[in-house]
């Protein structure tokens, strides 16, 4: 009996599980499972199927998956190609008889093809910059012969369309540091062999901007500089620069690229970012990785088109990860140190340079699992600030200790026993805090006589009314913490004393500390070292060798092939005529994990079209509030209706839908029919993307995971449809 | 901004204070006050968040360009545009982004403090 019951439950999750996604009518699916490094094919009829949406002159004609040019000189172009400062792929092929012919997106001669005057398939990079830009366009000089399979694809980061459709989705959740070129730069004590630099950088000069410095002075000086539009080495021997995993120099300015630079094995002295001797730099950096080989040709092209993997990751290189000496992925997004993922613990200290997020092309957060750092209170790694109490207790620091993470200082306490009590105390004035744990690394001192210390949690309202925790000192770095739930401002204690005032005896004498921890929540989590500020909700991609931990060792939150959001991240699908519904059917479907972050809005968005201010626009949207998801519809005036608020659960999957037939829009939420009503006839039509994630305003970014965004036009699921697409991805988005 | 030398270790004007005094801590740990810097002391206390403080030296002239956020409201520009009164370039200047930039490069063989 016990068998066959297993049976029939089996058979009921497999069939839900072998539901199929209704397709009919679908205009976008947005998976995020991967994603790509080329975006969306932007010129309509490349193959030359049909003779139309190409402007020819009429030299050119179109026949047989062919343009065919008869020797005379003349242009087949289209317009609204390409724009400004994006770069793009282009790809073609021809048979050429006779003649010559090149191809221009601008009538800015700097981004014409050279000329072309064999038969073959080409392949070119163009950025455009000119004011003219926008077309594409084939210009003949007494060309005779044809063009066919014509691709024009921006070189970017999106997560493909799975409808079959080419709305896919931009992903704007890189983040990166920029450097003024004035006084910013990250300080890395670093002098381990090294034989290749790997980066992304977006010059914002075009003068000489340093990337990376490696030490050394005057016409020693070893370094890499963009430099005119080009990346160039001083110092370095053997040197090979690819640059998006070809083999060129050319770097445009504001705009990204991936850059590799090969060169014979050295010891750099120290290395920065944003500066070399005598030289800022500035630019924007991200992803900046350092091994002691050489990549390999297969391993650059790997990395250019995995940008959320290491070459390391790639199934035929000899690399491995103990080839990787430094891994900055300058992906925190505040503080001032730059941790190094590789192992190698070289974290470096950032002056002046500021982060920049929402970057496009760079690898995307949105597309990793990763975790946030802990909340940290001022001075954690200072307790000369910290307030001793007078006569009984002693700070000093102890310069020939190492600290747990090998950075940092570690100090002596020295508790006195002329008083009841000895500590060092710092006030944490955080009002909000509902709940904290409070910890320090400890260790015994070697010409000490404490053999305990304690750490105590008090309530600075409420004196002697907190938590308290005492333990052994041994040798080695032990780390001790105290939690409790008293809300309000409180005191974090070390030393001697009890919450209560008692003194231990065996507290009495002196003992190591090292970076204190304030936490909001019930366990303190892996140590982050800030210098000294108080920083909190920091993002860290995960370990290398530990896929399921950060950098700091603290559980990720798992991306389970969804877009994993921050609160400021985004992607975006270019506005189409398949994603306007006019005043016709239509489906808005997603999965979401339910999250809000209150940042001035009562709406984080998950998927819109437009802005869900109460007047205006002509947009859709799906958000989440403080207890619910809602839809907006806007036509001059707003209507929204819920998904209901009843077992909402903060960080669970919900299977949302919205249909519209006729006048009836319908809300569900997981199958369920949570709203239906009578609607005036809304004319969904505008010119905005389609944004997944936040919409026009910039204080209702959505932070958790988002997958499956599906668009449908001229069609309304029906209740059935809807249950055969949640059974779908069920399996998927389990809680 | 581009400081000479004399004004560097000067202090830096009380209308600055209120935004950038450096805060001084009771037992308590409440703020209580702000020590009144000069602006070196100010450019070392907010290294990490505005970079370092260039010092380039022109001849035997040493001027230190420190970055700064500062507002018309309370008087704050205009008390840094007073520093630079009767006052010849580069002496005391407010520079943009770009400007501090080009002066640093264009002394560039002489650059400490970086």
């Amino acid at each position: 009996m016990i068998i066959s019951f297993t049976n029939v439950i089996g058979a009921i999750r497999s069939l839900g599980e072998a539901a199929q996604v209704i397709t009919t009518n679908l205009k976008m699916w947005l998976g995020f499972e991967t994603s790509e490094t080329l975006g969306r094919e932007e010129v309509v009829n490349g193959d030359f199927a049909t003779d139309s949406n190409w402007n020819k002159q009429s030299n050119w004609t179109i026949s047989g998956g062919q343009a065919v040019s008869n020797g005379s000189s003349g242009y087949i172009k289209q317009n609204n190609v390409v724009t400004n400062n994006k770069t793009y792929q282009i790809v073609f092929s021809t048979e050429v008889t006779s003649g010559r012919f090149r191809a221009v997106t601008t009538s800015d001669a700097s981004t014409y093809t050279p000329y072309i005057t064999g038969s073959g398939t080409y392949t070119f990079y163009m950025s455009p910059t000119s004011s003219l830009a926008g077309g594409f366009e084939f210009i003949s000089d007494a060309f005779d012969g044809s063009i066919s399979n014509v691709s024009v694809r921006e070189l970017t980061q999106i997560t493909p369309d799975k409808s079959g459709n080419n709305n896919v989705g931009e992903l704007f959740t890189g983040k990166a540091l920029e450097f003024d070129g004035v006084n910013d730069r990250v300080v890395i004590d670093f002098t381990t062999q090294i034989k290749s630099a790997v980066f992304w950088v977006k010059p914002l000069g075009t003068g000489e901007e340093s990337i990376l410095g490696f030490g050394g002075v005057a016409t020693v000086a070893k370094s890499i500089k963009s430099d005119s539009n080009n990346i160039q080495s001083a110092g370095l021997s053997s040197v090979s620069v690819y640059v998006n995993g070809v083999s060129t120099t050319s770097v445009p300015v504001n705009q990204w690229s991936r850059v590799v630079v090969n060169f014979a094995l050295f010891t750099p002295q120290t290395l920065e970012f944003g500066y070399a001797y005598n030289s800022l730099g500035n630019i924007q950096l991200s992803d900046v990785q350092l091994y002691n080989e050489n990549l390999s040709t297969d391993d650059i092209a790997y990395d250019y088109a995995n940008p959320n993997k290491l070459a390391i990751d790639n199934p035929s290189t000899s690399l491995s990860v103990t080839n990787l000496k430094g891994y900055w992925a300058l992906s925190e997004g505040d503080g001032f140190v730059a941790y190094d993922s590789s192992g190698e613990g070289n974290n470096g200290t950032i002056n002046g340079a500021t982060y920049v997020d929402a970057q496009p092309r760079i690898p995307q957060l949105g597309m990793m699992n990763w975790s946030k750092g802990s909340n940290l209170f001022p001075y954690s790694e200072d307790f000369t600030e910290w307030v001793i109490s007078p006569t009984t207790s002693q700070v000093l620091l102890a310069p020939t200790e190492e600290a747990p993470y090998g950075q940092g200082d570690v100090y002596s306490i020295i508790m006195q026993s002329s008083e009841s009590d000895a500590y060092i105390r710092y006030a944490t004035n955080n009002a909000t805090l509902t709940s904290s744990t409070h910890s320090v690394w400890v260790k015994q001192s070697p010409t000490g006589s404490a053999t305990h210390i304690r750490i105590t949690n008090n309530n600075k309202a409420a004196w002697n009314t907190g938590t308290s925790k005492k333990i052994a000192l041994t040798s080695s770095w032990q780390r001790i913490e105290t939690t409790d739930a008293i809300t309000g401002n409180r005191f974090t204690i070390i030393g001697s004393a009890d919450a209560s005032g008692t003194q231990d005896s065996d507290c009495i004498g002196k003992a190591l500390i090292y970076g204190a921890q304030l936490v909001e929540g019930s366990s303190a989590g892996a140590y982050r070292f800030t210098d000294g500020a108080a920083i909190s909700n920091s993002t860290f991609i995960a370990n290398l060798t530990t896929p399921t931990q950060d950098i700091l060792g603290n559980a990720v939150r798992d991306r389970l092939n969804s877009f994993n959001l921050d609160g400021i991240g985004y992607a975006e699908v270019v506005d189409a005529d398949s994603l306007d519904f006019g005043t016709g059917d239509f489906t808005l479907e997603c999965w979401a994990k339910y999250d809000f972050l209150n940042q001035g809005s009562g709406w984080n968005v998950l998927v819109s079209n437009g802005s869900i201010s109460s007047s205006g626009g002509s947009g859709f949207s799906i958000a989440s509030s403080s207890s619910s998801f809602s839809v907006r519809l806007n036509a001059g005036t707003a209507v929204t209706k819920s998904f209901g608020t009843d077992n909402m659960t903060v960080g669970n999957w919900y299977h949302l839908v919205v249909t519209r037939e006729g006048t009836t829009l319908k809300a569900y939420r997981d199958t369920s029919l949570k709203s239906s009503s009578t609607i005036i006839s809304v004319d969904v039509d505008t010119s905005l993307p389609v944004k997944i994630g936040r919409d026009t305003k910039s204080d209702r970014f959505y932070q958790n995971l988002i997958s499956d965004v599906r668009l449908y036009k001229g069609k309304a699921l029906s209740a059935t449809e809807v249950e055969n697409n949640y059974n779908a991805g069920l399996s998927a988005h389990r809680n | 901004m581009c400081l000479d030398n004399t004004t560097f270790n000067k202090l830096i004007p009380t209308e600055l204070v209120a935004t950038y005094g450096i805060p001084e801590y009771d037992e308590e740990g409440i703020q209580n006050g702000v020590i009144h810097p000069t602006f070196k002391e100010l450019g070392e206390y907010n290294r990490r968040k505005f970079g370092a403080n260039p010092m380039v030296k022109i001849g035997k002239a040493k001027f230190h360009i420190i970055e700064l956020e500062a507002s018309w409201l309370d008087g704050e520009l205009s008390a840094l545009l007073k520093l630079g009164k009767n006052k010849a370039y580069p002496k005391n200047c407010l520079m943009t982004r770009s400007e501090a930039a080009k002066f640093i490069r264009d002394n560039a063989n002489d650059i400490d403090n970086i």
